[in-house]
């Protein structure tokens, strides 16, 4: 059995977290991929907020260019996040990458779903930066759930701090 | 008061203004939605994608891959440079709004069954605003026929999940065939309680792709003109010249995709053939200024005082 550190959700055809944070279990909700890929990488077939993992599996969870789910409201970002910090370690990372016009995962609109959202025993700190020409990924190809060329601008990290009970106080 | 607070107390007044429509008909509301798709194709069309290489469906895929295609290259479209950044707050308390006026309006506050549709109507609208905030009245907009659709008082769910729509609206499906039956639908509900109406889409958009791609390549410019017997011709099928004028050149007209002139349809290229296009339909319209005149001379003759008012 693989054993995978880091998690991508909504890996569509493509191989980004195999390629950059390997080992990684990619992943889909959408089972006609399947047969839809030329070539497809896909580990799991699952919801990006229905996860068939065990708390504290995983120490990256990537968010490649996603579109149809993330920080659009409120209501998405806390049922995704609940359910991605429950899958991550203490001390882990979120790493969304996207168009900074992707309303799925504007930076200022992750920033405010932070702000708005309430998860128990879980801090996250948040810090964005360009994808430039010096970024690793530049030469992948990200394309839209209908294979379109898109152009991601913005690395967003997400870190994950649990709290943990001592039991001590 | 800022200008962000007025953007957003003249949505805010625009979306009370809204009203659900007292009928069911899908002839409200069917040009809008093809017109829509029709508009996001437009991108599909003029907008080059080295990378797509797939056969052409107009399925929830894709219409999600447009819309974020459309969203993030508007600028290739258009004359002007979006922001660099746009006020996602507004988007989010104009999207709320909405929320809770289709919420209000469909009294089904309580209820989660028409969630589809209150995603669906806000989504559409979110587009709209995101669009209109990056480019300003802008008329490449394709979100504009499908607010319009909420305009007229339907809120609506676009999508192509047969199991879902069927749970609102099963007769949509009667006459889909196998070139159908991936294809987008729309269903829709007005102020009647528990009754919906609905169209699958039919394939007028692979048939729009077709002929343009024709005109491109074989009409490129006016002195080029090819007449519609031809492209029926070039179509090689059984398609009536009145379907192919109503589905496909007429739409790809009013797109301004294409134009047209006595010889017949061709792909606008130049300058010059833009001038042309421009030219015929000023005509048109100054042809239809003096009919609303004589009109208004009438009018006075007969004694009415505002003959527009109300309309």
């Amino acid at each position: 059995m693989t054993f995978f550190k880091n998690i991508e959700l909504g890996a569509g055809c493509g191989n980004f977290g195999k390629l950059f944070f390997s080992p990684c279990c990619l992943t889909d909700k959408n089972k006609e991929l399947k047969i839809a890929c030329d070539i497809c990488h896909l580990d799991c077939f699952c919801d990006a907020c229905e996860l068939p993992f065990g708390e504290n599996t995983f120490g990256i969870a990537i968010l490649c260019n996603p579109y149809g789910y993330g920080f659009n409201t409120k209501e998405e970002t806390e049922i995704l996040l609940n359910e991605l910090t429950r899958v991550l370690t203490d001390d882990s990372r979120i790493i969304i990458i996207g168009n900074h016009r992707n309303k799925y995962c504007t930076p200022k609109r992750i920033e405010k779903r932070i702000h708005q959202i309430s998860l128990q025993g879980v801090n996250i700190h948040f810090t964005v930066k360009e994808t430039d020409s010096a970024c690793p990924y530049m030469g992948y190809p990200f394309l839209t759930t209908d294979g379109r060329k898109t152009n991601p601008n913005k690395e967003i990290t997400l870190y994950v701090r649990k709290q943990f009970n001592t039991g001590l106080d | 008061m800022s200008e962000n607070n007025s953007t957003l107390a003249l949505i805010r007044k625009n979306i009370d203004r809204l009203v659900l429509s007292e009928r069911l008909r899908i002839s409200d509301y069917k040009e809008d939605f093809y017109s829509h798709l029709t508009s996001l194709l437009r991108f599909h069309l003029t907008v080059p994608d080295e990378q797509y290489h797939r056969e052409f469906q107009f399925n929830e895929n894709t219409y999600m891959g447009l819309e974020q295609f459309i969203l993030e290259n508007s600028d290739m479209v258009e004359a002007t440079k979006a922001p660099d950044d746009i006020d996602w707050d507004l988007a989010d308390d104009a999207k709320d709004i909405l929320k809770d006026r289709i919420k209000r309006l469909t009294e089904e506050e309580k209820s989660d069954d028409l969630k589809p549709f209150i995603e669906s109507t806000t989504n559409v609208f979110e587009n709209w605003l995101i669009y209109d905030l990056m480019h300003p009245g802008s008329v490449y907009n394709p979100w504009i026929p499908a607010v319009n659709i909420l305009q007229k008082g339907y809120v609506y769910f676009i999508s192509d999940d047969k199991d879902r729509i069927s749970q609102y609206q099963k007769r949509i499906y009667q006459k889909a065939d196998r070139d159908t039956h991936g294809n987008l639908a729309i269903v829709t509900r007005s102020s009647k309680k528990r009754k919906f109406s609905g169209v699958l889409a039919d394939n007028r958009h692979n048939l729009q792709i077709s002929v343009y791609q024709y005109l491109k390549e074989y009409a490129s410019g006016s002195d080029h003109a090819v007449s519609l017997g031809e492209i029926q011709d070039f179509m090689g099928t059984n398609i009536s010249r009145q379907t192919i004028r109503m589905k496909v050149t007429s739409p790809l007209k009013k797109a301004g995709l294409i134009g047209s002139n006595s010889k017949g349809f061709f792909h606008i290229a130049t300058p010059k053939d833009l001038k042309q296009c421009y030219a015929a339909h000023l005509e048109k319209v100054r042809g239809l200024q003096g009919t609303l005149r004589i009109y208004e001379k009438q009018a006075k003759v007969l004694g009415i005082e505002n003959l527009g008012e109300g309309l």
